[in-house]
């Protein structure tokens, strides 16, 4: 096992070095002179000087990737252009909202997508199955964008329920630890601000929760039907033990490890859609950021954000590989 | 069901991990400001002896800030936040663009016009407790002209080039007296010293913070900087050694909600209790809502369809006036049909600009006809605007040469501002219009500072902007976006590249009168050249709204949309 | 094979569906009851509610948006934007991926090894961003957009097709072929290519579902498509902010053409896995 982990570690290694030439090569990539793109289109020459001392741009190519690197691996990816601010502090800072809506909705699309993928193979071909596939089958096919739309339009303004936009009523006192607005307000106890968070989450939250539920709920069903048809599952049912225990207690462990894969994977499909989400509901979350820098051409801000984006992504990938060890025996006793 | 546990585990230890990361996060490596003054958790438990509730303001903002430093911005969203933490010399009296005195008690202005001494107010202290002197406007001023200045390279300073550069510099007499030395005569410098350029920030303050100041302000204004949560909101707090009363507001919250609608709804919950830039699509609905109020009047502004006619000048030696040797070259958004003042004509005809205005400002707005508001001195309502006549448009079009039409670049803004509500509405509504006699628009959109810079270099062919007064004189209008001095390629402001040589002579002859008729007399005959030429397709000057909750109390609108939150109070 | 299609109803759904985008978007002119780009414009029907409402504007069955245009018919003009985007991007991706793939299964070795590294590298970035960073340093406007979801789908399109090219390769025809002396560019065109098509087929109705979506949201991001053009995703950008104001409609429909065509692409594509495919039957 260790030595499996050994090798995915050792696999990381290209895939990080390629992830970082990429956005390195972004700003040279970018139209206009790499100075004066990172100092932003009104400064002085004296600045562009500086850049270009700084960052070693009249040098090589390969001798400017090594220097950025460098500074990289410390943290530092220079200043935004429009800010003024360090890139690094500015992504931080919309670091945790993104990692709250991501995580409560990845926890939705778990909890609800796995069941529904139970339940619907459980009872194959009856009327609770088609529905639930019929739902997850409109859940994949959805715009993000769209959906947030029509959930705030209902939910928001006609039924006024949930609010459309922030992350919490700032009337309601309360400090910021961890910049997870849940955590921090169980943590302090404070349980108006704890709802009120919670409220503000629920619509986003659904919204990037949809398509990554509904996929969960696909490959659930068809593992579940895959394990349903081994020897074993009929053994046991020829044994006569209860549905209820087949199912739960043995099928379910076995229908697991394509799940997680797909859980690994829909990740990337999460962090597109927090983009997206975070657009629709004013979340003040690195996704709206990456659009705004975008927007700004604010280059600098732009590769951090496709930079940090770039490591989650490669952190959960690595993480389900990991998860996998421990579910799947094959790899285990290997 | 051991595994299903195992795998649990792991899900909380990645949850841990990740929560732990933006702990991580939050736990700033730059020198905070050491305050962090203790979070109200009193509100937790009910006040025993019910002192009176905190008021606290909270204002719904169309964007966040960009910096925190008054010399170093140019949008309106930071000047918001600022306008409440920093004073200047001089300050706006209330809803006009008339000047009072602020930090400077009073003042004097030499025979020649080129000096003005300023006798400071004492006892006047910095949020960050150091005093208010000589030393501080000094410092504030000369770190945005002078080169060498330790503190110049922090900053753009862009506002300075635009206002002030007719300032020599600016000395320090004795701690509390300082002179304004001016390089040319310059009626309208007292109002433009109420501009936020020229607020009075702190150099202890520069100091401690370097480069970083952006994110410490600290001025002498009616509120103090709390803390700044990105994209979220911004907080600020009442100023207990104000100079004046204290402000009757605790605390004033700037919160960032981006979408009109969304706004307005929480607005309409009492999330916020103003907001700015209502859609004019919600404005039934507001005045329908008996807790809300709308303050609604024109604003000192115009927005407009500029057409590129072809010509601007290098300003070689950046004096920013045309001089003899700097011969008039083809911009880079030349483009032949434009050149032509029939072509020109034709496109204010073919637009039926009081649709746009009935229809997409809803009646926020009303129809221009000239470059500036009609509140202004000098406005000339004789001028006969072109009236809607896409036959008219048609025949002028095929007297210049060009019966089928032809293809033309519009410069779309990114961005709303107060003198264009939804730009890229109305540069559909403009393509559509134009479309149908034959004049097929590409849209061109850009991010806003690329914007600037691109029309200011005069590569668009025809592009959408406009104006919003900095200081209520007609030549900060006139000479501002019409004057043939501010062609000058790269830095124009005249984006029609409108060159007619006697209407910079009779601008120029304004500015240097006092006489107020004789001066209106200037400007009017110069929207008469301007409205014959057509270089520029003026469509509306937009009302500012702004929407309180009806239990606010004294907020007024500025004529410069400037937002000043000192009087105002909850009830 | 055909039969087996035929009985699966969701697909056939799907393409009954399909058929119907495709023909509204060949005959848009037809169909649709006004232009989609009135000229000169008809600002005062802005916001005009449709079908529904006492107070309906006639011959706009879906209503008007914020400039008086009709809903209706700029979502089938919309039809004609958004397939052909999809087509274009999932066109660029299988020529991309073809090649990669093929050549990185026939060949194996280390040119594999550089081929599949660089897909690695590739997927270690989400679809969307990665097509947002496209754009913003290649510019905005709808073909630009195409060409970066383009680029952002090759690599799947490569693995998918990798994969296949390794399966055909060991097939007994092919060692048949390398013994009679067949140049490898022959064998690749005559036998690879060809036989790896199935799941070209597949995953290429699957991906054109995804591209549309992307394309939708790069275009409600305000990077895709420019007016006057009728985008989905655009029309749906420029119009939500009027929902509070009562215009829900502006921003609905378009929404719903997104889903519809989203869903039958991803039922036929579904339906087609099975038929082609029976291995991955789900």
């Amino acid at each position: 096992m260790k030595w499996y982990i050994t090798k995915r570690l050792l696999m990381l290694i290209p895939v990080l070095l390629g992830v970082s030439v990429l956005s390195f090569l972004l700003i040279h990539l970018a139209p206009g002179d790499p100075a004066r793109t990172m100092a932003g289109e009104h400064a002085s020459s004296q600045t562009i000087n500086a850049i270009i001392e700084k960052y070693g741009l009249d040098k090589p190519l390969t001798t400017q990737y090594w220097i950025w690197l460098k500074r990289v691996m410390r943290g530092d990816m220079g200043r935004s252009i429009v800010s003024n601010e360090y890139v690094t502090k500015e992504i931080l800072d919309r670091f945790p909202s993104t990692v709250e809506l991501t995580l409560f909705s990845l926890m939705i699309a778990i909890i609800v997508g796995f069941f529904a993928g139970i339940i619907s193979a459980s009872k194959q071909y009856s009327t609770l199955d088609y529905t639930t596939m019929g739902i997850a089958l409109f859940g994949v096919s959805m715009p993000v964008f769209w959906l947030g739309i029509m959930l705030m339009m209902v939910f928001g303004v006609f039924l006024r329920w949930l609010p459309i936009g922030g992350r919490i009523n700032i009337l309601i006192p309360f400090q910021r630890i961890t910049g997870l607005y849940l955590l921090d307000s169980l943590i302090k106890g404070n349980f108006a601000a704890f709802v009120s968070a919670l409220r503000y989450l629920i619509l986003p939250s659904i919204t990037l929760a949809t398509i990554p539920m509904a996929t969960i709920a696909r490959v659930t069903r068809s593992s579940m039907l895959e394990v349903l048809r081994q020897d074993y599952i009929r053994t046991e049912r020829a044994k006569g033990l209860p549905e209820r225990t087949v199912i739960y207690k043995h099928a379910v462990k076995n229908a697991m490890l394509p799940v997680i894969t797909v859980i690994g994977l829909n990740f990337g499909l999460l962090l597109a859609g927090a983009i997206l989400t975070e657009t629709v509901f004013s979340w003040p979350g690195m996704g709206r950021y990456v659009v705004k820098a975008v927007g700004m051409r604010d280059y600098p801000a732009v590769q951090g954000c496709v930079l940090f984006f770039a490591l989650m992504f490669v952190v959960v990938n690595l993480i389900t590989d990991v998860l996998y060890i421990f579910i799947d025996p094959r790899i285990k006793y290997k | 069901m051991k595994k299903l546990k195992v795998i649990l585990v792991l899900l909380v230890v990645l949850a841990v991990v990740m929560s732990a990361s933006a702990l991580f996060a939050r736990g700033g490596k730059e020198p905070e400001p050491p305050e962090e003054k203790a979070a109200p958790a009193k509100t937790e438990e009910p006040a025993k002896k019910a002192p009176p509730p905190e008021q606290i303001l909270i204002f719904g903002s169309s964007g966040d800030a960009v910096r925190l430093d008054p010399a170093n911005v140019t949008d309106g969203e930071s000047i918001q936040r600022m306008d409440n933490i920093f004073e200047g010399l001089v300050e706006y009296k209330k809803g006009s663009t008339e000047i009072q005195p602020a930090l400077a008690t009073s003042w004097e202005i030499s025979e020649d016009g080129k000096e003005i001494t300023f006798k400071l107010r004492r006892g006047v202290k910095f949020h960050d407790g150091t005093d208010f002197n000589a030393d501080a406007v000094v410092f504030s001023f000369a770190r945005q002209y002078d080169t060498g200045h330790p503190y110049h390279q922090f900053g753009e300073w862009a506002y300075w080039g635009y206002m002030f550069y007719d300032v020599e510099k600016m000395e320090k007499i004795d701690d509390y007296t300082v002179k304004l030395v001016l390089s040319n005569v310059n009626a309208s410098i007292m109002t433009s010293l109420a501009m936020f350029t020229v607020n009075i920030v702190s150099p202890a303050n520069a100091e401690k913070y370097g480069q970083d100041m952006f994110k410490h302000p600290s001025g002498t204004g009616p509120f103090k900087f709390v803390d700044w949560v990105k994209d979220d909101h911004i907080t600020l707090e009442a100023n207990e050694n104000y100079w004046r009363a204290r402000p009757k507001l605790d605390k004033l919250i700037f919160r960032v909600i981006p979408d009109a609608s969304a706004r307005l709804l929480a607005l309409e919950v009492g999330e916020v209790m103003g907001i700015e830039y209502p859609n004019p699509a919600d404005f039934d609905r507001i005045m329908a809502n008996k807790d809300l109020k709308l303050l609604t009047e024109p604003g000192m502004n115009v927005g407009y369809m500029a057409m590129n006619s072809g010509y601007g000048y290098k300003d070689a030696n950046k004096s920013g006036i045309r001089d003899p040797d700097e011969p008039l070259v083809k911009t880079p958004g030349y483009y032949e049909p434009l050149t032509k003042k029939k072509v020109r004509q034709a496109i204010n005809y073919a637009i039926d600009k009081k649709s746009i205005v009935d229809n997409i400002y809803k009646g926020t707005a009303s129809v221009a006809k000239n470059g500036m508001p009609p509140f202004m001195l000098g406005y000339n309502d004789d001028v006969e605007d072109y009236p809607y006549d896409p036959g008219k448009s048609k025949q002028l079009l095929a007297e210049a040469g060009y019966p089928d039409g032809f293809e033309v670049t519009l410069y779309v803004m990114p961005v709303s501002r107060p003198y264009m509500f939804d730009p890229p509405k109305i540069g559909e509504a403009i393509q559509s219009y134009l479309a149908a006699v034959g004049i097929k628009v590409k849209f061109y959109q850009i991010d806003w500072g690329t914007y600037l810079q691109e029309t200011e270099s005069g590569k668009h062919q025809m592009c959408l902007l406009g104006w919003t007064g900095d200081n209520g004189d007609p030549d900060n209008f006139m000479n501002v976006l019409y004057g043939p001095n501010a062609t000058s390629i790269g830095a124009a402001g005249n984006y029609g590249f409108y060159t007619d040589e006697k209407a910079q002579e009779l601008l120029t002859a304004a500015l240097q009168t006092f006489d107020i008729n004789k001066r209106a007399e200037y400007y009017k005959e110069v929207q008469e050249m301007i409205h014959e030429s057509a270089n520029w397709v003026y469509i509306a000057h937009s009302n500012q709204n702004v929407v309180f909750r009806t239990n606010v109390y004294g907020y007024s609108l500025h004529p410069t949309s400037r937002k000043f939150f000192y009087p105002v109070s909850i009830k | 094979m055909m039969r087996r299609f035929i009985n699966n109803k969701s697909a056939l759904f799907g393409l009954v569906i399909l058929i119907i985008l495709i023909l509204s978007a060949l005959m848009a002119g037809f169909i649709a009851p006004n232009s989609p780009t009135p000229s000169p414009p008809d600002l005062h029907n802005s916001l005009k509610p449709g079908f529904w409402s006492k107070d309906g504007i006639q011959g706009m069955p879906l209503g008007t948006d914020a400039l008086g245009r009709c809903v209706l018919s700029r979502i089938i003009f919309g039809t004609r934007v958004s397939l052909s985007a999809g087509l274009v991007a999932v066109g660029i991706a299988m020529i991309l991926g073809i090649m990669l793939g093929v050549i990185g299964g026939y060949f194996g070795g280390w040119v594999d090894s550089v081929i599949m590294r660089f897909v690695d590298i590739m997927f270690a970035f989400p679809a969307l961003l990665l097509a947002i960073v496209i754009v913003a340093v290649i510019g905005h406007g709808l073909d630009k957009a195409m060409i970066a979801i383009g680029i952002v789908y090759t690599p799947q399109m490569a693995r998918i097709i990798r994969s296949s090219v390794l399966y055909i390769k060991e097939m007994e025809y092919i060692e048949v072929q390398k013994a009679i002396g067949s140049s490898n560019l022959r064998i690749i065109f005559r036998h690879v290519i060809p036989n790896s098509i199935a799941p070209v087929i597949v995953y290429g109705t699957l991906m054109l579902a995804t591209a549309i979506l992307d394309c939708a949201a790069l275009g409600f991001l305000g990077l895709g498509a420019q007016p006057p053009t009728p985008e989905w995703g655009a029309m749906l950008a420029r119009s939500y902010s009027y929902i509070v104001s009562g215009a829900w409609w502006a921003a609905t429909f378009p929404g719903l053409a997104i889903l519809l065509s989203v869903l039958s692409l991803n039922l036929l594509g579904d339906g087609l896995r099975d038929t082609l495919d029976p291995r991955l039957k789900t």
